[in-house]
């Protein structure tokens, strides 16, 4: 391995894992900042409801 | 279930963690360990890393951010198919013909994938019986893999079928379990095993001794040389720049109306910008660090680098199920690493093949308005029927036919008509106020400018390429021999019938649910 092919190896990876640990950094804390609030759920209800008011406007 | 005929209520990710899982698995597949180091070590080592990065950074990562941001959108008005989301975005009668490339694009490559994928769960079952073990040749080998596809004189179809069975059956199972009891929990489950698997692989290949003392340059620092050693005259090439391009449309899932349908599952205010990123940079990691570090380095130091030369030339199928069998056969704990790689494969074959069903679930559902029931088992018949092709006509060149039109052609193709309809029909200004709505994170302005510009000049430059170099030869199937030609070609009617068939439903279904929600 000649010293370019370690450069271009070690920039390679480097770009890759930095932006891995940047987003699933980001990842991560968001979601442990969002855990307190309550789950979102969609039922039929508000679905039909999204329904009509589209109709309607 | 709701019944056929009224509106749903459509299912939803349950985690964020779940789609940009779900996501990566779908780009994840067998491209990131077999396509992508025969790709890098045919163009210039680690020169081919600068176009690489060129075309994640200009093509790839623009293309996610209008898919993911296009099929939020969509799923808002209830529909996850490519050809509604693009009938949202373009008001025109023609948009939702033109969509259709985003369910039949999928399917083509699925009809292949499926039994590329079943062959890897075949040797990882062989594997554990040490089927392949006493083998010590290339030509052994690759006599086993003839036998196996039931191309050999002695050879039988039928394991090679069983496996194909099993691996089908799977994959709709998973698919009528839905988005979150099935695509979502295989994923989560499945993604960190296969990450875990990737790093024990390569972990074992770089640790690898000099296995033969009369050849000394046989070693790891030589293998990663011949992988990574930079041949910068290759840039002058267009053609490593192209097959950087391909390599990024083929292994980030772009282009081929996956990721549209599974972001219709999002809630309105989900972040669309981060997530895209995050699953786009494990799909890098992946390829270049585990694809990067296992197969190359591997046959360098069992078989030189001369030999390897002529392996990386073989293509991926070779690399995949002959050579590394064998360097298996030569390696401390062989069988034991067998079974890893090839469940490996296996986990990225399947987390990626369950995505190229889903947008074609999502059409009959949010279009037809089917169940799931009745979805699931039509779906499976068209493909059971179509799977038969590259099953039974592998020695004519179905399966490389199909790979074109499915898993090249049509992704760019569709790739830039989504591109063009984001940033030029729906307008720059409201797709850049779309991808931001609910954003973690903000998109580097500079990207407003290659969202409209650059990217579709680059794909445009791909297309326009392979017209004038291949298109003819194409065409005419100058590149089969005379005698496979009748085969290719009724295979490519059939195709297009399947094309009109599509389009024939999207009529109907237009017709008979005429009323479609809008929210621009």
């Amino acid at each position: 391995m000649t010293p370019g092919g370690w450069i271009f190896l070690i920039l390679s990876w480097a770009v890759i894992i930095g932006l891995c640990v940047f987003c699933f950094r980001k990842v991560f804390q968001l979601q442990r900042s969002n855990t307190s609030e309550p789950p979102e759920i969609e039922t039929e209800a508000d679905v039909l409801r999204s329904d009509s008011e589209g109709k309607t406007s | 279930m709701a019944k056929e005929g009224k509106r749903r209520v459509r299912e939803r990710w349950t985690t964020r963690l779940g789609v940009i899982l779900a996501v990566a698995g779908s780009a994840v597949g067998l491209g990131n360990f077999l396509r992508f180091p025969v790709q890098a070590a045919e163009n210039g080592g680690g020169a081919f890393m600068i176009p690489y990065f060129f075309a994640f950074f200009l093509l790839g990562i623009p293309l996610c951010w209008v898919e993911w941001s296009m099929g939020r959108y969509g799923g808002q008005l209830g529909r996850g198919s490519a050809p509604a989301i693009f009938s949202a975005f373009w008001k025109s009668p023609v948009a939702k013909y033109v969509g259709t490339l985003g369910v039949i694009g999928p399917l083509i490559i699925f009809f292949y994938y499926i039994y590329i994928e079943s062959w890897t769960l075949g040797y990882a079952v062989y594997g554990i019986f040490g089927k392949y073990m006493g083998f010590s040749t290339q030509g052994e080998l690759e006599a086993f893999l003839s036998q196996y596809q039931g191309l050999g004189e002695a050879g039988t179809l039928l394991p090679a079928y069983i496996f194909f069975l099993v691996t089908f059956a799977a994959n709709f199972i998973i698919i009528y379990l839905g988005v979150s009891r099935g695509i979502e929990r295989v994923s989560k489950v499945a993604m960190p095993i296969l990450a875990i698997l990737g790093l024990i692989l390569a972990v074992r290949v770089l640790t690898l001794a000099t296995p033969d003392m009369a050849h000394p340059d046989w070693n790891v620092n030589n293998g990663l040389g011949f992988m990574w050693n930079p041949n910068l005259r290759m840039l002058g090439n267009a053609d490593v720049w192209l097959a950087a391009a391909g390599q990024i449309f083929f292994t980030m899932s772009v282009g081929m109306g996956i990721i549209l349908t599974y972001s219709s599952y999002l809630r309105r205010k989900d972040d669309v910008v981060l997530s895209s990123l995050s699953a786009s940079s494990a799909n890098g990691f992946m390829e270049v660090i585990i694809g990067g570090s296992v197969v190359i380095t591997a046959a360098c130091v069992f078989f030189g680098a001369s030999e390897t030369v002529k392996i990386a030339e073989s293509g991926a199928v070779n690399l995949g199920f002959v050579t590394m069998p064998l360097i298996f056969t030569k390696m401390l704990g062989g069988q034991f690493f067998a079974l890893i790689w090839f469940a490996l494969l296996f986990i990225a074959g399947i987390t990626s093949s369950i995505s190229m069903l889903q947008p074609a679930i999502a059409f009959m559902e949010d279009e037809l308005r089917f169940s799931r029931h009745k979805s699931v088992g039509l779906l499976a018949l068209i493909c059971f029927v179509m799977c038969q092709f590259p099953i039974l006509g592998l020695k004519r060149g179905l399966l490389d036919d199909l790979d074109f039109w499915g898993g090249t052609f049509l992704i760019v193709l569709f790739g830039l008509v989504q591109v063009v309809i984001f940033g030029w029909v729906f307008g720059m200004g409201r797709g850049w106020k779309e991808l931001h709505t609910g954003a973690d994170i903000r998109i580097p302005r500079i990207y407003r400018f290659i969202i409209k510009f650059v990217t579709p000049t680059y794909i445009a430059i791909l297309l326009v390429v392979w017209f004038i170099q291949e298109s003819f030869s194409v065409i005419t199937m100058d590149n089969y021999p005379p005698q496979d030609r009748p085969y290719i070609l009724v295979l490519r009617l059939i195709l297009l019938a399947l094309f009109g068939g599509f389009c024939y439903l999207i009529h109907y279904a237009w017709k008979k649910y005429p009323v479609r929600e809008e929210t621009t």
